[in-house]
Protein backbone atom coordinates (compact mmCIF):
# COMPACT_ATOMS: atom_id res chain seq x y z
CA UNK A 1 0.00 0.00 0.00
CA UNK A 2 1.00 3.67 -0.58
CA UNK A 3 0.04 5.49 2.41
CA UNK A 4 0.62 8.51 0.21
CA UNK A 5 -2.60 7.81 -1.81
CA UNK A 6 -4.74 9.85 0.03
CA UNK A 7 -7.83 7.30 -1.52
CA UNK A 8 -6.19 4.92 0.21
CA UNK A 9 -5.73 6.57 3.90
CA UNK A 10 -8.34 6.52 6.00
CA UNK A 11 -9.57 8.74 8.81
CA UNK A 12 -9.56 5.88 12.20
CA UNK A 13 -12.66 6.17 13.69
CA UNK A 14 -12.51 8.50 17.10
CA UNK A 15 -12.95 5.89 19.51
CA UNK A 16 -9.77 4.80 18.08
CA UNK A 17 -9.27 0.69 17.27
CA UNK A 18 -10.33 -0.73 20.65
CA UNK A 19 -7.47 -2.52 20.40
CA UNK A 20 -9.21 -4.82 18.10
CA UNK A 21 -7.19 -5.97 14.60
CA UNK A 22 -11.13 -5.92 13.13
CA UNK A 23 -11.07 -2.42 13.85
CA UNK A 24 -8.03 -1.88 11.12
CA UNK A 25 -9.27 -0.80 7.83
CA UNK A 26 -8.16 -3.46 4.95
CA UNK A 27 -5.48 -1.56 3.62
CA UNK A 28 -3.80 -1.89 6.68
CA UNK A 29 -4.28 -5.55 7.03
CA UNK A 30 -3.24 -5.69 3.12
CA UNK A 31 -0.06 -3.44 4.63
CA UNK A 32 0.60 -5.74 7.46
CA UNK A 33 -0.04 -9.01 5.47
CA UNK A 34 2.33 -7.74 2.82
CA UNK A 35 5.51 -8.35 5.71
CA UNK A 36 4.57 -12.01 5.73
CA UNK A 37 6.81 -14.06 3.60
CA UNK A 38 4.72 -16.11 1.25
CA UNK A 39 3.32 -18.66 1.53
CA UNK A 40 2.11 -17.49 5.00
CA UNK A 41 0.18 -14.65 3.62
CA UNK A 42 -1.95 -16.61 1.32
CA UNK A 43 -2.87 -18.65 4.46
CA UNK A 44 -3.89 -15.63 6.12
CA UNK A 45 -7.06 -16.16 3.74
CA UNK A 46 -9.01 -18.49 5.90
CA UNK A 47 -8.23 -16.55 9.05
CA UNK A 48 -12.02 -14.97 8.43
CA UNK A 49 -14.55 -14.08 5.60
CA UNK A 50 -12.91 -10.56 5.58
CA UNK A 51 -9.54 -12.34 5.60
CA UNK A 52 -10.15 -14.12 2.08
CA UNK A 53 -8.50 -11.79 -0.39
CA UNK A 54 -6.85 -9.48 1.76
CA UNK A 55 -3.29 -11.11 0.85
CA UNK A 56 -4.26 -10.87 -3.28
CA UNK A 57 -3.54 -6.87 -2.55
CA UNK A 58 -1.05 -6.85 -0.46
CA UNK A 59 1.80 -4.25 -1.43
CA UNK A 60 4.57 -6.31 -1.02
CA UNK A 61 5.11 -10.34 -2.51
CA UNK A 62 8.17 -12.21 -0.64
CA UNK A 63 9.07 -15.22 -1.97
CA UNK A 64 11.44 -17.15 -0.80
CA UNK A 65 12.89 -15.25 1.48
CA UNK A 66 12.44 -16.70 4.96
CA UNK A 67 14.86 -14.59 6.77
CA UNK A 68 17.25 -16.66 8.93
CA UNK A 69 19.98 -16.60 6.14
CA UNK A 70 18.65 -19.92 5.12
CA UNK A 71 19.56 -20.58 0.93
CA UNK A 72 16.51 -19.75 -0.94
CA UNK A 73 14.27 -23.13 -2.12
CA UNK A 74 15.25 -24.07 -5.39
CA UNK A 75 12.74 -23.53 -8.39
CA UNK A 76 11.08 -26.70 -8.07
CA UNK A 77 9.01 -25.89 -4.67
CA UNK A 78 8.27 -22.31 -5.78
CA UNK A 79 7.06 -22.22 -9.72
CA UNK A 80 3.48 -23.25 -8.31
CA UNK A 81 3.41 -20.85 -5.98
CA UNK A 82 5.34 -17.59 -7.34
CA UNK A 83 3.01 -18.26 -10.60
CA UNK A 84 -0.52 -18.74 -9.04
CA UNK A 85 0.78 -16.17 -6.55
CA UNK A 86 1.23 -12.97 -9.22
CA UNK A 87 -1.20 -14.56 -11.63
CA UNK A 88 -3.95 -14.23 -8.39
CA UNK A 89 -3.22 -10.91 -7.98
CA UNK A 90 -4.95 -9.63 -11.49
CA UNK A 91 -2.24 -6.87 -11.79
CA UNK A 92 -3.22 -5.19 -8.24
CA UNK A 93 -0.30 -3.21 -7.60
CA UNK A 94 3.45 -4.10 -5.73
CA UNK A 95 5.20 -1.87 -4.34
CA UNK A 96 8.27 -4.23 -3.66
CA UNK A 97 9.05 -7.93 -5.28
CA UNK A 98 11.26 -9.60 -3.71
CA UNK A 99 11.66 -13.01 -5.22
CA UNK A 100 14.64 -15.08 -4.07
CA UNK A 101 15.32 -18.82 -5.97
CA UNK A 102 17.97 -21.59 -5.36
CA UNK A 103 18.83 -23.69 -7.76
CA UNK A 104 17.10 -23.26 -11.51
CA UNK A 105 17.93 -24.48 -14.95
CA UNK A 106 18.02 -23.40 -18.17
CA UNK A 107 14.42 -24.31 -19.55
CA UNK A 108 13.28 -22.31 -16.39
CA UNK A 109 14.41 -18.93 -18.28
CA UNK A 110 10.90 -18.36 -20.08
CA UNK A 111 8.96 -18.66 -16.65
CA UNK A 112 11.63 -16.73 -14.60
CA UNK A 113 11.45 -13.60 -17.73
CA UNK A 114 7.57 -13.90 -17.14
CA UNK A 115 8.03 -13.64 -13.57
CA UNK A 116 10.16 -10.34 -13.94
CA UNK A 117 7.65 -8.90 -16.64
CA UNK A 118 4.56 -9.76 -14.09
CA UNK A 119 6.30 -7.91 -11.40
CA UNK A 120 7.10 -5.30 -13.35
CA UNK A 121 3.31 -4.74 -14.67
CA UNK A 122 2.10 -4.91 -11.60
CA UNK A 123 3.61 -1.50 -11.07
CA UNK A 124 5.86 -2.52 -9.17
CA UNK A 125 9.01 0.29 -7.40
CA UNK A 126 11.12 -2.15 -6.21
CA UNK A 127 11.60 -5.57 -7.70
CA UNK A 128 14.45 -7.17 -6.61
CA UNK A 129 15.67 -10.50 -8.23
CA UNK A 130 17.91 -12.96 -5.92
CA UNK A 131 18.98 -15.72 -7.71
CA UNK A 132 21.35 -18.94 -6.48
CA UNK A 133 21.78 -21.07 -8.84
CA UNK A 134 24.21 -22.67 -10.94
CA UNK A 135 22.99 -20.30 -14.16
CA UNK A 136 23.11 -16.73 -14.18
CA UNK A 137 19.54 -16.32 -15.02
CA UNK A 138 19.68 -14.79 -18.52
CA UNK A 139 16.77 -12.25 -19.00
CA UNK A 140 15.03 -11.83 -22.40
CA UNK A 141 16.27 -9.16 -24.45
CA UNK A 142 13.12 -6.60 -23.23
CA UNK A 143 13.19 -3.15 -22.70
CA UNK A 144 12.20 -3.02 -18.92
CA UNK A 145 8.93 0.04 -18.85
CA UNK A 146 7.78 1.42 -16.38
CA UNK A 147 6.83 4.41 -14.90
CA UNK A 148 7.06 3.37 -11.57
CA UNK A 149 10.11 1.76 -11.30
CA UNK A 150 12.13 3.32 -8.58
CA UNK A 151 14.83 0.88 -7.71
CA UNK A 152 16.49 -2.52 -9.37
CA UNK A 153 18.26 -4.84 -7.95
CA UNK A 154 19.47 -7.78 -9.72
CA UNK A 155 21.53 -10.43 -8.40
CA UNK A 156 22.86 -13.40 -10.00
CA UNK A 157 21.13 -12.61 -13.06
CA UNK A 158 22.53 -11.98 -16.51
CA UNK A 159 21.18 -9.93 -19.82
CA UNK A 160 20.48 -11.66 -22.84
CA UNK A 161 23.14 -9.20 -25.09
CA UNK A 162 24.03 -7.95 -22.09
CA UNK A 163 22.05 -4.89 -22.09
CA UNK A 164 19.33 -3.92 -19.90
CA UNK A 165 17.52 -1.62 -21.54
CA UNK A 166 16.51 0.89 -18.91
CA UNK A 167 15.36 4.09 -21.30
CA UNK A 168 11.80 3.66 -20.57
CA UNK A 169 11.59 3.89 -16.52
CA UNK A 170 11.33 7.66 -16.23
CA UNK A 171 11.21 7.20 -12.00
CA UNK A 172 14.15 5.02 -11.81
CA UNK A 173 16.68 6.24 -9.16
CA UNK A 174 18.54 3.18 -8.02
CA UNK A 175 19.82 0.33 -10.04
CA UNK A 176 22.08 -2.71 -8.72
CA UNK A 177 23.60 -5.53 -9.77
CA UNK A 178 25.37 -7.66 -8.23
CA UNK A 179 26.71 -10.82 -8.81
CA UNK A 180 25.93 -10.25 -12.25
CA UNK A 181 27.52 -11.69 -15.19
CA UNK A 182 28.88 -9.15 -17.42
CA UNK A 183 25.38 -7.39 -17.07
CA UNK A 184 25.26 -3.38 -17.42
CA UNK A 185 22.31 -1.44 -18.15
CA UNK A 186 22.11 0.51 -21.60
CA UNK A 187 19.53 2.68 -23.01
CA UNK A 188 19.20 1.75 -26.34
CA UNK A 189 19.64 4.36 -28.74
CA UNK A 190 16.45 3.83 -30.65
CA UNK A 191 14.51 4.37 -27.59
CA UNK A 192 15.54 7.71 -26.50
CA UNK A 193 12.81 9.30 -27.92
CA UNK A 194 13.95 12.68 -29.87
CA UNK A 195 16.47 10.31 -31.60
CA UNK A 196 18.83 13.59 -30.98
CA UNK A 197 20.49 11.86 -28.16
CA UNK A 198 22.41 9.20 -28.92
CA UNK A 199 23.68 8.54 -25.35
CA UNK A 200 24.06 5.27 -25.34
CA UNK A 201 24.38 4.07 -21.96
CA UNK A 202 23.79 6.92 -19.20
CA UNK A 203 20.89 8.35 -20.04
CA UNK A 204 18.66 6.15 -18.07
CA UNK A 205 20.90 6.90 -15.23
CA UNK A 206 20.96 10.78 -15.44
CA UNK A 207 18.65 11.00 -12.90
CA UNK A 208 20.12 9.01 -10.42
CA UNK A 209 20.73 10.46 -7.45
CA UNK A 210 23.25 8.27 -6.35
CA UNK A 211 25.26 5.70 -8.67
CA UNK A 212 27.50 2.38 -7.92
CA UNK A 213 30.12 1.96 -11.26
CA UNK A 214 31.71 -1.16 -10.75
CA UNK A 215 33.31 -2.53 -13.56
CA UNK A 216 35.98 -5.10 -13.78
CA UNK A 217 39.01 -5.16 -17.07
CA UNK A 218 37.34 -7.63 -18.79
CA UNK A 219 34.68 -5.59 -19.95
CA UNK A 220 37.06 -3.36 -21.78
CA UNK A 221 34.67 -3.24 -24.33
CA UNK A 222 32.11 -1.46 -22.22
CA UNK A 223 34.76 1.47 -21.17
CA UNK A 224 35.45 2.37 -24.99
CA UNK A 225 31.60 2.27 -24.83
CA UNK A 226 30.76 4.38 -21.78
CA UNK A 227 33.63 6.60 -22.52
CA UNK A 228 32.54 7.12 -25.93
CA UNK A 229 29.06 7.85 -24.71
CA UNK A 230 30.11 9.86 -21.75
CA UNK A 231 30.87 12.69 -24.81
CA UNK A 232 27.31 12.71 -25.45
CA UNK A 233 25.96 12.19 -21.84
CA UNK A 234 23.31 14.52 -20.14
CA UNK A 235 24.29 15.96 -16.77
CA UNK A 236 23.58 13.79 -13.78
CA UNK A 237 21.81 16.22 -12.69
CA UNK A 238 20.65 14.66 -9.18
CA UNK A 239 23.59 12.88 -8.70
CA UNK A 240 25.01 13.18 -4.97
CA UNK A 241 27.35 10.53 -3.66
CA UNK A 242 29.06 8.19 -6.24
CA UNK A 243 31.11 5.13 -6.36
CA UNK A 244 34.02 4.38 -8.91
CA UNK A 245 36.58 1.22 -9.25
CA UNK A 246 39.61 1.61 -10.57
CA UNK A 247 38.07 0.49 -13.75
CA UNK A 248 37.43 4.87 -14.49
CA UNK A 249 40.44 5.39 -13.22
CA UNK A 250 42.88 3.06 -15.71
CA UNK A 251 46.76 4.07 -15.75
CA UNK A 252 47.32 7.23 -17.97
CA UNK A 253 43.86 7.71 -18.73
CA UNK A 254 41.50 9.78 -16.38
CA UNK A 255 39.12 11.05 -18.71
CA UNK A 256 36.45 9.27 -17.63
CA UNK A 257 36.89 9.76 -14.44
CA UNK A 258 37.30 13.71 -15.20
CA UNK A 259 34.24 13.86 -17.44
CA UNK A 260 31.95 12.37 -14.72
CA UNK A 261 33.48 14.55 -12.10
CA UNK A 262 32.59 17.65 -14.64
CA UNK A 263 29.17 16.29 -15.65
CA UNK A 264 27.80 15.54 -11.89
CA UNK A 265 27.54 19.40 -10.83
CA UNK A 266 25.75 18.53 -7.57
CA UNK A 267 27.54 15.85 -6.58
CA UNK A 268 28.43 15.74 -2.83
CA UNK A 269 30.20 12.53 -1.91
CA UNK A 270 32.38 10.53 -4.05
CA UNK A 271 34.70 7.08 -3.12
CA UNK A 272 37.09 5.23 -5.33
CA UNK A 273 37.84 2.05 -4.42
CA UNK A 274 40.74 1.25 -6.26
CA UNK A 275 42.39 -1.89 -6.95
CA UNK A 276 40.37 -3.75 -3.68
CA UNK A 277 37.09 -4.73 -2.85
CA UNK A 278 34.91 -4.20 0.26
CA UNK A 279 33.80 -4.30 2.62
CA UNK A 280 37.75 -4.03 4.68
CA UNK A 281 39.84 -1.84 2.62
CA UNK A 282 43.77 -2.10 4.40
CA UNK A 283 43.85 2.11 3.76
CA UNK A 284 41.07 4.35 3.48
CA UNK A 285 41.89 7.84 3.38
CA UNK A 286 39.53 11.01 3.06
CA UNK A 287 41.07 14.33 0.97
CA UNK A 288 40.34 17.50 1.58
CA UNK A 289 39.01 20.17 -1.07
CA UNK A 290 40.74 23.10 -0.90
CA UNK A 291 38.07 25.46 -0.46
CA UNK A 292 39.87 28.82 -1.82
CA UNK A 293 41.09 26.98 -5.09
CA UNK A 294 37.78 24.49 -5.82
CA UNK A 295 38.25 23.79 -9.42
CA UNK A 296 35.54 25.06 -11.49
CA UNK A 297 35.19 21.48 -13.22
CA UNK A 298 33.85 19.64 -10.04
CA UNK A 299 31.06 20.60 -8.21
CA UNK A 300 30.93 23.07 -5.50
CA UNK A 301 28.57 20.62 -3.24
CA UNK A 302 31.53 18.01 -3.12
CA UNK A 303 32.93 17.71 0.20
CA UNK A 304 33.56 14.16 0.58
CA UNK A 305 36.46 12.68 -1.27
CA UNK A 306 37.40 8.75 -0.51
CA UNK A 307 39.95 6.74 -1.55
CA UNK A 308 40.25 2.69 -0.24
CA UNK A 309 42.52 0.65 -1.50
CA UNK A 310 44.89 -2.20 -0.42
CA UNK A 311 47.79 -0.58 -0.60
CA UNK A 312 49.03 2.78 -2.05
CA UNK A 313 51.09 2.11 -4.86
CA UNK A 314 52.24 4.18 -7.69
CA UNK A 315 48.67 3.18 -9.60
CA UNK A 316 46.84 4.74 -6.38
CA UNK A 317 49.37 7.59 -6.31
CA UNK A 318 48.50 8.35 -9.99
CA UNK A 319 44.83 9.15 -9.28
CA UNK A 320 46.11 10.75 -6.29
CA UNK A 321 47.77 13.02 -8.26
CA UNK A 322 45.10 13.51 -11.22
CA UNK A 323 42.84 14.77 -8.11
CA UNK A 324 45.63 17.10 -7.10
CA UNK A 325 44.82 18.99 -10.17
CA UNK A 326 41.83 19.27 -9.15
CA UNK A 327 42.58 20.69 -6.11
CA UNK A 328 41.85 17.60 -3.68
CA UNK A 329 44.66 16.86 -1.92
CA UNK A 330 45.66 13.65 0.32
CA UNK A 331 48.50 15.23 2.31
CA UNK A 332 48.55 12.20 4.61
CA UNK A 333 49.30 10.48 1.92
CA UNK A 334 52.62 12.51 0.41
CA UNK A 335 54.07 13.42 3.82
CA UNK A 336 53.62 9.78 5.52
CA UNK A 337 55.31 8.04 2.04
CA UNK A 338 57.63 10.95 1.36
CA UNK B 1 24.71 14.21 4.92
CA UNK B 2 25.07 15.67 8.81
CA UNK B 3 25.53 18.99 7.93
CA UNK B 4 23.29 18.94 5.43
CA UNK B 5 20.58 17.72 7.83
CA UNK B 6 21.34 20.07 10.16
CA UNK B 7 21.33 23.25 7.89
CA UNK B 8 17.60 22.23 6.88
CA UNK B 9 16.38 21.72 10.49
CA UNK B 10 17.98 25.16 10.99
CA UNK B 11 16.03 26.25 8.12
CA UNK B 12 12.47 24.77 9.84
CA UNK B 13 13.35 25.66 13.11
CA UNK B 14 11.74 28.91 12.78
CA UNK B 15 8.66 28.00 11.10
CA UNK B 16 6.77 25.90 14.04
CA UNK B 17 3.16 24.26 13.62
CA UNK B 18 0.49 23.70 16.43
CA UNK B 19 -1.28 20.10 16.13
CA UNK B 20 -4.37 19.55 18.19
CA UNK B 21 -5.49 16.34 19.22
CA UNK B 22 -9.12 15.20 19.65
CA UNK B 23 -9.51 15.99 23.22
CA UNK B 24 -8.15 19.45 22.11
CA UNK B 25 -4.59 19.31 23.61
CA UNK B 26 -1.91 21.60 21.65
CA UNK B 27 1.28 20.29 20.31
CA UNK B 28 3.49 22.93 19.30
CA UNK B 29 6.35 20.84 16.97
CA UNK B 30 9.13 21.72 14.11
CA UNK B 31 7.96 21.83 10.63
CA UNK B 32 10.93 19.04 10.34
CA UNK B 33 8.95 16.82 12.46
CA UNK B 34 5.92 17.78 11.76
CA UNK B 35 6.37 17.24 8.19
CA UNK B 36 7.72 13.71 8.44
CA UNK B 37 3.60 13.72 7.96
CA UNK B 38 2.97 13.87 4.18
CA UNK B 39 -0.51 14.50 4.93
CA UNK B 40 0.73 17.67 7.45
CA UNK B 41 3.13 18.44 4.57
CA UNK B 42 0.71 18.63 1.81
CA UNK B 43 -1.81 20.78 4.32
CA UNK B 44 1.74 23.41 5.21
CA UNK B 45 2.33 23.14 1.32
CA UNK B 46 -1.50 24.66 0.66
CA UNK B 47 -1.14 26.61 3.25
CA UNK B 48 -3.94 25.52 5.56
CA UNK B 49 -1.97 25.28 8.85
CA UNK B 50 -2.15 28.76 10.34
CA UNK B 51 -4.56 28.44 13.59
CA UNK B 52 -3.19 25.03 13.94
CA UNK B 53 -3.94 21.59 12.84
CA UNK B 54 -7.08 20.04 14.23
CA UNK B 55 -6.65 16.25 14.14
CA UNK B 56 -10.06 14.96 15.24
CA UNK B 57 -9.04 11.51 15.73
CA UNK B 58 -6.33 11.03 17.58
CA UNK B 59 -6.07 11.34 21.22
CA UNK B 60 -3.47 13.24 22.96
CA UNK B 61 -2.34 10.26 24.40
CA UNK B 62 -1.44 8.96 20.79
CA UNK B 63 -1.04 11.97 19.72
CA UNK B 64 1.95 12.53 22.06
CA UNK B 65 3.60 9.16 21.10
CA UNK B 66 3.69 10.27 16.99
CA UNK B 67 5.09 13.40 17.56
CA UNK B 68 7.76 11.45 19.72
CA UNK B 69 9.01 9.28 16.96
CA UNK B 70 8.93 11.93 14.38
CA UNK B 71 10.97 13.94 16.09
CA UNK B 72 13.27 11.15 16.72
CA UNK B 73 13.31 10.61 12.85
CA UNK B 74 13.57 13.80 11.67
CA UNK B 75 16.99 14.20 11.99
CA UNK B 76 17.59 10.75 10.18
CA UNK B 77 14.95 11.62 7.36
CA UNK B 78 17.15 14.75 6.53
CA UNK B 79 20.50 13.18 6.42
CA UNK B 80 18.93 10.42 4.57
CA UNK B 81 17.83 12.79 1.86
CA UNK B 82 21.61 13.32 0.35
CA UNK B 83 22.25 9.62 0.48
CA UNK B 84 18.45 7.90 -0.14
CA UNK B 85 19.15 4.45 0.06
CA UNK B 86 22.06 4.06 -2.29
CA UNK B 87 25.45 2.46 -2.52
CA UNK B 88 26.55 4.69 0.55
CA UNK B 89 24.35 3.12 2.75
CA UNK B 90 27.77 0.98 3.87
CA UNK B 91 29.45 4.53 4.02
CA UNK B 92 26.52 5.89 5.49
CA UNK B 93 26.32 3.07 8.55
CA UNK B 94 29.76 3.28 8.98
CA UNK B 95 29.68 7.36 10.11
CA UNK B 96 26.21 7.25 11.82
CA UNK B 97 26.34 3.74 12.92
CA UNK B 98 25.87 4.93 16.54
CA UNK B 99 23.07 6.86 15.47
CA UNK B 100 21.51 4.69 13.72
CA UNK B 101 21.80 2.36 16.56
CA UNK B 102 20.27 4.50 19.06
CA UNK B 103 17.73 4.98 16.23
CA UNK B 104 17.18 1.27 16.49
CA UNK B 105 16.84 0.97 20.02
CA UNK B 106 14.46 3.74 20.32
CA UNK B 107 12.50 1.86 17.59
CA UNK B 108 12.16 -0.89 19.82
CA UNK B 109 11.87 0.52 22.96
CA UNK B 110 8.65 2.94 21.14
CA UNK B 111 7.28 -1.00 20.19
CA UNK B 112 6.84 -1.47 23.44
CA UNK B 113 3.27 -0.86 24.03
CA UNK B 114 -0.14 -2.51 24.38
CA UNK B 115 -1.95 -3.78 21.65
CA UNK B 116 -4.50 -0.76 21.47
CA UNK B 117 -1.88 1.38 21.42
CA UNK B 118 0.15 -0.07 18.80
CA UNK B 119 -3.21 -0.16 16.68
CA UNK B 120 -4.14 2.88 17.73
CA UNK B 121 -0.62 4.06 16.63
CA UNK B 122 -1.50 2.33 13.19
CA UNK B 123 -4.03 4.02 12.62
CA UNK B 124 -3.03 7.02 13.41
CA UNK B 125 0.51 6.29 11.02
CA UNK B 126 -1.70 5.86 8.14
CA UNK B 127 -3.83 8.50 8.63
CA UNK B 128 -1.32 11.19 9.07
CA UNK B 129 0.94 8.85 5.77
CA UNK B 130 4.19 8.70 8.30
CA UNK B 131 5.85 5.48 6.11
CA UNK B 132 8.18 4.85 8.67
CA UNK B 133 6.08 4.40 11.30
CA UNK B 134 2.89 3.08 9.76
CA UNK B 135 6.24 0.38 8.61
CA UNK B 136 7.23 -0.03 12.05
CA UNK B 137 4.23 -1.18 13.35
CA UNK B 138 2.88 -2.89 11.00
CA UNK B 139 5.44 -4.81 10.90
CA UNK B 140 5.66 -5.33 14.33
CA UNK B 141 1.90 -6.96 14.08
CA UNK B 142 3.24 -9.05 10.89
CA UNK B 143 6.23 -10.33 12.83
CA UNK B 144 3.48 -11.45 15.94
CA UNK B 145 1.64 -13.25 13.23
CA UNK B 146 4.62 -15.07 11.89
CA UNK B 147 4.69 -19.07 11.87
CA UNK B 148 1.33 -19.13 13.17
CA UNK B 149 -1.37 -21.01 12.09
CA UNK B 150 -4.73 -19.30 11.17
CA UNK B 151 -6.46 -21.24 13.99
CA UNK B 152 -3.91 -18.96 16.39
CA UNK B 153 -4.08 -15.88 14.28
CA UNK B 154 -7.39 -15.93 15.68
CA UNK B 155 -7.15 -17.06 19.24
CA UNK B 156 -4.58 -14.05 19.21
CA UNK B 157 -6.11 -11.38 18.24
CA UNK B 158 -9.82 -12.72 19.13
CA UNK B 159 -11.02 -12.83 15.36
CA UNK B 160 -14.45 -14.60 14.98
CA UNK B 161 -14.25 -17.50 12.49
CA UNK B 162 -17.51 -16.54 10.15
CA UNK B 163 -16.61 -19.19 7.70
CA UNK B 164 -18.81 -22.20 7.45
CA UNK B 165 -16.90 -25.41 7.18
CA UNK B 166 -17.03 -25.59 3.55
CA UNK B 167 -16.07 -22.20 3.02
CA UNK B 168 -13.11 -22.72 4.88
CA UNK B 169 -12.33 -26.22 2.71
CA UNK B 170 -13.38 -24.42 -0.47
CA UNK B 171 -10.66 -21.27 0.10
CA UNK B 172 -8.24 -24.12 1.13
CA UNK B 173 -8.89 -26.10 -2.04
CA UNK B 174 -8.33 -22.80 -3.69
CA UNK B 175 -4.86 -22.08 -2.50
CA UNK B 176 -3.88 -25.66 -1.82
CA UNK B 177 -0.44 -24.48 -3.02
CA UNK B 178 0.39 -22.28 0.06
CA UNK B 179 -1.16 -25.06 2.11
CA UNK B 180 1.42 -27.72 1.22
Amino acid sequence: MLPGESSRTVVPPAAGSGGSLDALPDCILEHIIGFLHSPEAVRTSVVAHRWRHLWRSAPSLRVGCSGNGARPPPINELREFVDRQLLLREGSPLDTCDIRLGEFQRHDFPLLNSWVQQAISCKAKVPRLYMRGSWYLVLDNVPVVSKYLTRLELYGVSVHTRFLDISSCPALEYLQEQDTSDCLCRLSANSCGEGVNSCVLFNGLSKAKSLELICSPSHKFFRILFIWDLRLCPVFSNLKTLLLNEYWCMPDDFSALLRILELSPVLEELTLELFSEGPNYEVEMNGSISPVERSATISEHLNIVEVKCHAVDERVHKVFKILCTLNICFIQFFTQTH
Amino acid sequence: MASAGSGDEKAAAAAMITLISSDNEKFEVTEATATLSQTIRHMIEDGCTDGGVPLPNVTSKILARVIEYCKKHATAAAGEEGSSSSFSDAAFLEVDRAFLEELEEFDDAFLEVDRATLFDLILAANYLDIKGLLNLTCQKVADSVKGKTPEQIREMYNIVNDLTPEEEAEIRRETQWAFE
